[in-house]
């Protein structure tokens, strides 16, 4: 069962990586390949995460790395119910999106690379939703947030552009700040691994630094979700 | 030693400088060097909370044979994996924002973000 | 207090001063090049603290980033410096910094000092494995390369794939034009 996690980061991964080189073909061609490519993977994603619900939680160890006496020297992949929930959420919406977007991306140039940055931005999702390390988590987030800020801008008018640049620097600002709530967790805790560091975060008393880590994710997260005090970018990127 | 934290609260310093121009500073160039100031102070942070006091560099060499010798006295070698994985992102990052400039200032003609404003967010 | 703690605390206030330059300086040229030497200075600590292979990356990115920074700011006019000086809303937000510098510097108090990183001890952390382990598991004798090419490989995929991003990133943000002149136009890339 966990075998399959993978192949929710390395199908639309391959994918992204395929789709761009449909780029520098005539768009037609190129475009028109990509999106069927696009929809068959956000299609097999959606109907692998719908094949998830319900399953016991599993753990897939990337690389193999053993994990003798709970102490993991390597990367997981983590598949609970809530990470089943978020799945399902997060590729039904890329696979309808990514109908709406059939019709709506006609008007541009360069839709190989719409369908490869859309593609490489469903990786990144999938990926930060099932990593089960702190730093994994950030990589993967910033994957497909440069995605986003990339589509953003894919119109390259005005509007879009300031819209973009807004969202990048905000967007650079929040990553920022997760990132240093990473380096805070792991100077308390020593882990970077999701399950140790709430373990060792159990075993020692909640500091002025645990919730300067907690308010440095609160605002991190918070920008990057738009969540209410962090709003204002919001309404011009989604126009 | 009584200073353990005044590097860390250096480096917390050089953050909020970075903070201050990408908040104060309207002039799109000055933001981006705010947002480099800022992943510096963030990788700086990151770097001395690996170090340990008379620590050597991670790499062994032929002469340290002896491995809890060498693990009691290496600096830790997460951080720094994670500040060039995270130097990386920033390079990336610098480059899109560095390519909206161009754009913008193309489109607008200027720098300043007092005038680039078509939208009311 | 040792030398050593002298030189990383001076190196560290030379980078605030340069930050702080950086900053205020009207000259966007001078301001760049004042972001390139903190970057030396990171550099400089990178290797004062353990960290070879840091400092080198950090040097070529240094350059790269400066070099692109110069290329973006020669021979494009800007007249922003007549500042506009709302001396309330700088005021608001130097207060929200005083603040965050306050309650931040006392949360990094309780942190384990500089120095002293959590190591050994009765609960060891990853790191202490990797060091322990490192040589036998992966044969790297640089153990920065053994987390980043082996232990955390996974991770330079995703770093990996930023770079990618970014490229094609910039590469549709650079395209001449975004809408096809008519829905229904002849159709070509720029």
């Amino acid at each position: 069962m966990g075998n399959m996690l993978p192949l929710f980061i390395a199908l639309p991964l391959a994918g992204g990586f395929l789709a761009a080189l449909g780029a520098r073909k005539s768009s037609l061609a190129g475009g028109d390949v990509a999106r069927v490519m696009a929809l068959i993977i956000s299609g097999c994603l959606l109907v692998g995460s719908l094949a998830l619900l319900g399953r016991e939680s599993c753990v897939y160890w990337i690389g193999g790395w053993p994990s003798p006496d709970a102490s993991t020297v390597g990367l997981s992949l983590v598949c609970d119910g809530f990470t089943q929930m978020l799945l399902v959420t997060v590729n039904a919406i890329g696979f309808f999106a990514l109908l709406y977007s059939f019709s709506y991306i006609q008007r541009f140039t360069g839709r190989a690379l719409y369908y490869c940055l859309f593609l490489i931005l469903l990786s990144g999702m999938n990926a930060v939703v099932l990593s089960g390390d702190l730093f994994n988590v950030f990589v993967f987030m910033e994957v497909s947030v440069i995605a986003s800020y990339a589509l953003v801008a894919f119109g390259v008018e005005r509007q879009e552009l300031e819209a973009s640049f807004k969202y990048v620097i905000l967007g650079s600002v929040s990553s920022l700040f997760v990132l240093l709530g990473i380096g805070l967790l792991y100077n308390l805790t020593g882990q970077l691994n999701m399950a140790l560091v709430a373990d060792r975060l159990a075993g020692i008393e909640t500091g002025p630094a645990v919730w300067l880590a907690a308010g440095c994710f609160i605002a991190g997260f918070g920008l990057k979700a738009a969540v209410v005090p962090f709003h204002a970018w919001l309404p011009d990127a989604h126009p | 030693m009584t200073l353990g934290a005044l590097p860390y609260i250096l480096a917390l310093v050089l953050m909020l400088i970075g903070l201050y121009v990408v908040v104060a500073k309207k002039n799109i160039i000055k933001i981006i060097l705010g947002v480099c100031i800022l992943e510096y102070a963030v990788n700086l942070f990151l770097l001395l909370l690996g170090y340990r006091h008379g620590g050597a560099a991670p790499i062994r060499t032929a002469e340290q044979a002896d491995t809890s010798a060498f693990a009691a006295g290496a600096v830790d070698p997460i951080p720094q994996a994670l500040i060039l994985t995270s130097i990386v992102i920033g390079l990336g990052c610098l480059a899109l924002m560095v390519s909206l400039a161009v754009r913008l200032h193309e489109k607008f003609g200027t720098f300043d973000m007092t005038r680039i404003r078509e939208l009311k967010g | 207090m040792d030398p050593f703690m002298l030189l990383l605390l001076a190196l560290l206030a030379f980078m605030i001063i340069g930050s702080l330059i950086a900053a205020e300086t009207e000259d966007l040229l001078s301001s760049v090049v004042c972001v390139g030497a903190i970057g030396a200075g990171l550099a400089i600590i990178d290797l004062f603290l353990g960290a070879p292979d840091l400092a080198i990356t950090q040097v070529v990115v240094e350059i790269l980033c400066v070099a692109i920074l110069i290329r973006v700011v020669l021979n494009r006019k800007d007249e922003t410096h007549r500042t506009h000086k709302d001396t309330f809303a700088v005021g608001s937000v130097l207060l929200f910094l005083g603040v965050l510098l306050v309650l931040g510097g006392w949360a990094m108090t309780t942190l384990h000092p500089f120095g002293e990183p959590l190591l050994a001890g009765d609960q060891p952390g990853v790191a202490q494995q990797y060091l322990t382990n490192g040589l036998q598991d992966t044969g790297a004798a640089n153990y920065v390369m053994a987390v980043l090419l082996d232990y955390r490989a996974y991770d330079t995929l995703g770093e990996a794939t930023v770079i990618f991003v970014s490229i094609i990133g910039a590469y549709v943000i650079l395209r001449q034009r975004g809408k096809l002149r008519h829905d229904t136009g002849n159709e070509s890339d720029s």
